[in-house]
């Protein structure tokens, strides 16, 4: 930049990045040829010159700087060589001037104010390119799904823990639930088979830039067709994204998959918009030799979750259980029933189609009460819960 | 429209439009001076300024040094004070922009930024359309 010391001991700069600009950059990152990076700042104007600070950083320092990882007034008093340059740069022609200074010298007329950060997105970690994992699925011969998630706190390449955790947990039980229902033999609750659960186990191999991206490989690799369960999940999920919010598709789909599927659809969904993130899908398959995408912005996450929940509910499948009612209240609509079979007790939310028989029952009075299970994340702690929620109520005598 | 003759050939850019609405600046008096509009390439003579399109907004450094900055938003230009030493001791003015004050083009260094450069025409004086709206410099 034309501003930039020349014949100093800073080397030959080149202008990197502008962070604020008021007539001429002032406050900017600049790199020497030997890929030595600075953050300077304008702090004084004379008559005859411009002083600025010039503070060597590292290049990951830089990105941490820009993203707001650390405080602009920290990069500079705090910076890894504890050195800076105070720089003088006459009007004219004259020679530039520079002076070496320790970091904690560093006065508040040199510095930006405390509290001051950028907040620029900043890939932290590099793209994991389409090519390379298509690539990478055919070598292996194993299906590779990426999905990339965007995390609209973080402004480097980088997820919050709890919420990822919880993101990769709902991905592989919704991959182990479509699985069961793609072998025929899907039920709404209990253990799915293990021989399903080793076919649809998905490993991390590797995250990536681009917003956040991790990458999952079928740890079972395809049979000599090019085939596994693990990828007739993966299409299926493809097939769940690709309908959206569309309440036909949907249908049409989990008339296949069934319930669980749907509640594990949901609850990858829920925790996606609890997240805020959206959700683009790469998939990878051997078989195609071809890199298939589907993207889902958050809002139209947020559509989905409505419309799966609806089929949700639609596919739940009732149960009953025979006992006595224990506990009734019909202003918080919560009710507790003790099974006549030992561990057979549930406790829950009313629903007002519950009471159309009994519109006032009463606590201690036998009933046979049909139950729907909903599978919900608490708000509160982001834990999975099971909720139960009565639909049906008869007295025991009839 | 006439430019001052300093100004390299085609500058203000074609995609300029006609000065309009509301932008502040920082300036070093009040009321605004003649010399709080001085653009970087006579203030910083004899420069080589780059003549590349910068990627963020297709100006050229060059281009840029011959206009003034002025910010749409208010916090922008507040905001430099916090960040930039040498502007901490300015006056945030506020001015309303007409057409034959100019060209403008928004120049943002990033997203959201609501940086714009100002072309100002010879003879045209700027320093009355604005006025000083902060008390006191920090």
């Amino acid at each position: 930049m034309d501003l930039l010391p020349r014949n100093t001991a800073l080397g030959e700069l080149a202008l990197v990045e502008v962070y604020a600009y008021v007539d001429i950059p002032c406050l900017f990152a600049c790199r020497n040829r030997s890929g030595q990076h600075f953050l300077a700042v304008w702090i004084e104007e004379t008559a005859d010159a411009n002083r600025w600070v010039y503070v060597p950083v590292s290049e990951q320092r830089l990105r941490f700087v820009r993203s707001g990882g650390i405080e602009l007034r920290d990069a500079f008093t705090a910076a890894e060589e504890e050195s800076a340059y105070v720089v003088s740069v006459p009007r004219g022609q004259g020679e530039t001037t520079l002076e070496r200074v320790a970091c904690r010298s560093l006065t508040d007329a040199m510095l930006p104010s405390a509290g001051e950060r950028l907040d620029l997105d900043t890939p932290t970690l590099p793209a994991a390119e389409d090519e390379e994992l298509v690539r990478a699925a055919d070598e292996a011969r194993r299906e590779v799904v990426r999905l990339k998630l965007n995390f609209p706190e973080c402004r480097r390449s980088e997820a919050p823990a709890k919420e990822f955790a919880d993101i990769i947990a709902c991905f592989q039980a919704l991959m182990d639930a479509i699985g069961h229902a793609v072998k025929g033999d899907a039920t709404t609750s209990g253990r799915i088979p293990s021989d399903v659960l080793r076919q649809t186990r998905m490993a991390v191999t590797g995250t990536g830039g681009g917003s956040f991206s991790v990458i999952f490989a079928a740890t079972a690799a395809n049979n000599v067709l090019n085939e596994s369960l693990a990828q007739d999940a993966i299409a299926e999920f493809i097939r769940l994204a690709e309908a959206g919010s569309d309440l036909d598709g949907l249908r049409q789909a989990f008339s296949r998959l069934k319930g669980r599927s749907a509640t594990r659809y949901r609850l990858l969904l829920e925790r996606l918009a609890g997240a805020e993130s959206g959700l683009d899908v790469l998939w990878a398959s051997p078989r195609s030799r071809m890199g298939h995408t589907v993207q889902m912005d958050n809002r139209r996450v947020v559509e989905t979750v409505k419309a799966v929940s609806a089929i949700d509910e639609e596919l739940a499948e009732p149960y009953e259980v025979v006992g006595t009612l224990y506990a009734i209240n019909l202003h918080s609509m919560y009710f507790g029933l003790e099974g006549l079979r030992e561990g057979e007790g549930v406790t829950g939310t009313v629903l007002p189609e519950a009471l159309s028989e009994v519109p006032h029952p009463s606590a201690g009075e036998q009933y046979r009460a049909t139950v729907r299970e909903k599978r919900e994340i608490n708000s509160l702690t982001g834990e999975e819960r099971v909720r139960h929620l009565l639909v049906g109520l008869r007295p025991l005598k009839k | 429209m006439e430019w001052p003759e300093w100004f390299p050939t085609g500058c203000p850019p074609a995609d300029a439009n006609h000065a309009s609405g509301t932008f502040y600046r920082l300036v070093g008096n009040d009321p605004p001076a003649p010399d709080d509009f001085t653009p970087g390439f006579l203030l910083f003579p004899g420069r080589n300024f780059c003549k590349r399109p910068q990627p963020t907004h297709g100006v050229s450094r060059l281009f840029m040094a011959c206009g003034l900055t002025v910010f749409r938003a208010k916090e922008d230009a507040t905001r430099m004070k916090e960040i930039v030493p040498r502007l901490r001791n300015k006056f945030l003015a506020g001015g309303e922009l007409m057409p034959d004050l100019g060209k403008i083009k928004h120049t943002p260094h990033h997203e959201g930024c609501s940086h714009h450069c100002w072309w100002v025409p010879n003879g045209m004086d700027p320093t009355h359309r604005f006025t000083v709206i902060d008390e006191e410099p920090a």
